[in-house]
């Protein structure tokens, strides 16, 4: 991972979810902090600057979409990973509008994330090239 | 059968074929409802052939409709308006049906003459047309055309000329006043003459329609010895025999005479004649009175034709109404049947016959009656209800859904009641399979569920070994989990009890404050998670209840639960329990300063499945039974319900529950 910790950020109103993917990145080497909805998010993103976001779909005061279509506002290139409970969740697609870097279902191994994420990182790395 | 017989039974086959005219135009020709009227029209027919040999119909253009020489009166039936249009299509003027004929005959004919007018009209002789079809106790005569010369003067009245509808129309319009040149009228006279003398050739006789035209003609002319004495020399001319001349002026004078209603010509020319002597005033006023009688005979015109229409609309609905698959009837005020369509009478177990009577006198089953116990002025626009009819055997058990408007004339008083039946007794037998399926999937479901928890307070208790700290928290993650799991398993099998009706209580002294304690102190891990924080607010010296706490728990649960849910990080909830000393109950209420309801919403939430369209679907959401199985816990204890919410400001459930004793 380079002599820098890669920072995540995961963003999610459910602790008992946020808690374990948390502690299975920070396994793998990764600083990762949590945000409990959109609007947290925005704030740590402005003030933390992660290199990668976990973001859920739902949430309460502002949901992943809105939170999503804001960030790209003020910074079109962070890589962002939604997370959706549902395979055929409509709102994906139209998350693709505005610009993200895959799809983590929470019904999937953890295993899956750090594909994801890894994936994420390369595109980003190269595009910044 | 005699004169008055033969009239009536000439009504009804004149019904018959109107109403199977009307309904081979809707519906196809192998439709149920075709054949059985297909049916009545042979019936009907069969029976004057008997008697007569054969039967004539004659749709003559003067609005008449002539049955064996007999003008039948078809009280307001619009069997002319019916008739008239397709056998004008194909210039029919007679149709002969003879002994011998087929209902097979029948249903072609009609199909020929109304259904495939094209390929008729493409046939030159529809007579040979007929026999094509293999329709051969059916004769056809059309309008006869003729050819008059006159004067070297030829003038033509036939297919490619003019024919009698023409003529016929020509005569409209000098009767409407239309035609005023003494040169058109004397043409048009000369044309009736001619058309007289080749009909009297080829038919040896006057048909109804022309001797129509002449008393038409005669009637505004007002020169009736005339008129006679110029057709004899028109006749003369044209080549007739002084025998036949002598016959053509009789069958016409005959006509002429024939109703006595008919006075007219004799009446007008006095009226001339006075008109001669009269002042130039009171020839104008005659003028006005004249035209204001024409015009009210137009608006008389008019009127008919509106009746026809909504004669014509009539008939429409009622055969909608008819062929309806869900009953309808309609009930009076004093609990009489005024209308029931054949699948009601099937539903009620009543007949046609019972129409009329007061439902309570046929009407066996009594279950029904709660139809007529609801009428008087319910105010509610529709009233549903379902009524489960009284069998000894499960298998022929029914159910019926109604539902019932009050109907009100436009004065807003109360004419009856008109209610829709529908048999949904496959539809319940569904609803008990799906209840049953719940139950068994609820069970199925427990049973691993169990086996993990058990398992997990194993691990926890440390009684399998020692755990190091994060192995604790994720095992505290799956705790929690598991038995969120299985209060979603329990609402699913409170929701079978509950469409059951199986739901018990179990009743016993208890302390709202212990209840409130108790469910608060199991959702306290929850709230802080999301860093809410539970604030309670419980009046002192609250009286002992009776109540099922494991019941009221569950409800306390799912209000808190909801607020934990529906509240962002930091927010606060607030539960309130007092004494409401006026109504005897103490109430107890869930505040929160979560995303609220919409008010829409609001009436609807306590409803099974029912989430509030903001919030579904998100991962957050429930099974959507919580509020349903909390308002019947509430309520078989004798309580209220309800829900308040400013959207945006949080919501505050709250529930009321009887203090006995």
């Amino acid at each position: 991972m380079g002599d820098k910790q890669t920072k995540i950020l995961i963003v999610d109103d459910e602790a008992d979810f946020t808690q374990p993917m948390s502690f299975w990145l920070k396994s793998k080497g990764y600083a990762v902090s949590t945000a409990f909805d959109g609007q947290m998010a925005i704030e740590a993103i402005q003030k933390d600057a992660p290199d990668l976001v976990f973001m859920d779909l739902n949430m309460p005061v502002m949901d992943g979409l809105e939170a999503l279509k804001r960030i790209r506002q003020f910074n079109k290139d962070l890589p962002i990973i939604m997370i959706s409970a549902y395979v055929d969740d409509m709102r994906i697609r139209e998350a693709g509008n505005y610009g993200f870097s895959g799809v983590f279902y929470k019904g999937g191994a953890f295993e899956e994330t750090l594909t994801l994420l890894e994936a994420a990182l390369k595109t980003h790395k190269k595009l910044k090239k | 059968m005699d004169e008055k017989g033969l009239e009536n039974s000439y009504l009804k086959f004149l019904t018959h074929l109107v109403t199977a005219i009307r309904k081979i135009s809707l519906y196809p020709l192998k439709h149920p409802s075709v054949v059985s009227s297909m049916n009545a029209v042979y019936a009907s027919l069969s029976g004057i052939i008997t008697a007569k040999n054969s039967l004539g119909l004659n749709v003559s253009p003067g609005k008449k409709i002539i049955i064996n020489d007999t003008e039948v009166n078809d009280k307001g039936l619009g069997a002319f308006d019916v008739l008239s249009p397709p056998l004008r299509q194909l210039d029919i003027e007679d149709i002969t049906f003879s002994t011998g004929i087929t209902q097979k005959e029948i249903e072609d004919f009609l199909r020929l003459v109304i259904v495939d007018q094209e390929q008729a009209k493409k046939s030159p002789d529809i007579n040979k047309a007929l026999l094509d079809n293999a329709i051969q106790h059916i004769k056809i005569e059309q309008f006869s055309y003729v050819k008059i010369k006159k004067d070297q003067e030829t003038v033509v009245l036939g297919r490619e000329g003019l024919p009698l509808d023409k003529l016929k129309s020509k005569i409209k319009d000098y009767c409407d006043g239309k035609i005023v040149k003494v040169f058109d009228v004397e043409n048009i006279e000369r044309e009736l003459f001619g058309a007289a003398f080749f009909e009297f050739k080829e038919k040896k006789g006057i048909g109804v329609s022309l001797k129509n035209l002449f008393k038409r003609f005669l009637l505004r002319r007002q020169d009736q010895a005339g008129i006679m004495d110029r057709l004899k020399t028109a006749l003369l001319d044209f080549g007739a025999s002084g025998e036949d001349v002598e016959k053509i002026v009789k069958k016409i004078e005959e006509e002429i005479a024939r109703k006595p209603k008919e006075k007219a010509p004799e009446a007008r020319p006095e009226t001339v004649a006075q008109e001669q002597k009269e002042s130039p005033e009171l020839k104008e006023k005659t003028e006005k009175l004249r035209r204001d009688l024409e015009a009210q005979a137009g608006l008389l015109e008019q009127l008919k034709k509106q009746n026809q229409l909504l004669l014509e609309e009539k008939g429409r609905i009622d055969n909608i109404v008819h062929h309806m698959a869900d009953g309808m009837v309609v009930i009076g005020p004093q609990g009489n049947i005024l209308m029931a369509n054949p699948s009601a009478e099937a539903l009620l177990g009543i007949s046609k016959q019972d129409i009329g009577k007061p439902i309570k006198e046929v009407v066996k089953d009594e279950h029904l009656l709660t139809l007529v116990r609801r009428l008087p002025s319910e105010k509610e626009a529709v009233v549903e209800e379902d009524i489960e009819l009284f069998s000894s055997s499960e298998s022929t058990k029914k159910v019926l859904r109604t539902s019932s408007a009050v109907v009100e004339d436009h004065n807003g008083k109360t004419v009856g009641m008109v209610t829709i039946l529908n048999d949904i007794t496959k539809q319940r037998e569904l609803e008990k399979i799906k209840s049953d399926f719940l139950a068994n999937v609820s069970h199925e479901l427990r049973t691993p569920l169990v086996a993990m928890e058990k398992s997990i307070s194993l691990l926890i208790t440390k009684a399998a070994g020692e755990v190091n700290p994060d192995q604790q928290q994720f095992l505290d993650i799956t705790q929690r989990n598991l038995k969120r799991l299985s209060l979603l398993i329990n609402d699913l099998l409170d929701l079978s009890k509950l469409e059951a009706g199986k739901m018990q209580l179990r009743p016993e002294p208890a302390s709202i404050e212990k209840v409130i304690n108790e469910s608060v102190e199991g959702l306290m891990v929850w709230a802080k998670t999301k860093s809410i924080n539970i604030e309670k607010r419980i009046s002192e010296g609250l009286p002992e209840l009776n109540v099922d706490s494991n019941r009221l728990i569950q409800v306390l649960n799912n209000l808190i639960g909801n607020a934990i849910k529906f509240t962002p990080a930091g927010g606060r909830i607030t539960i309130l329990a007092q004494h409401r000393l006026e109504h005897k109950t103490i109430e107890v209420s869930v505040e929160d300063t979560g995303i609220g309801i919409p008010p829409e919403d609001l009436p609807k939430i306590f409803s099974k499945f029912y989430q509030v369209s903001e919030r579904a679907p998100t991962d957050i959401s429930g099974t959507g039974i919580g509020l349903a199985i909390s308002k019947e816990i509430v309520e078989l204890h004798g309580g209220k319900i309800w829900a308040e919410s400013q959207h945006s400001q949080g919501a505050k459930f709250s529930f009321t529950l009887p203090v006995t004793g």
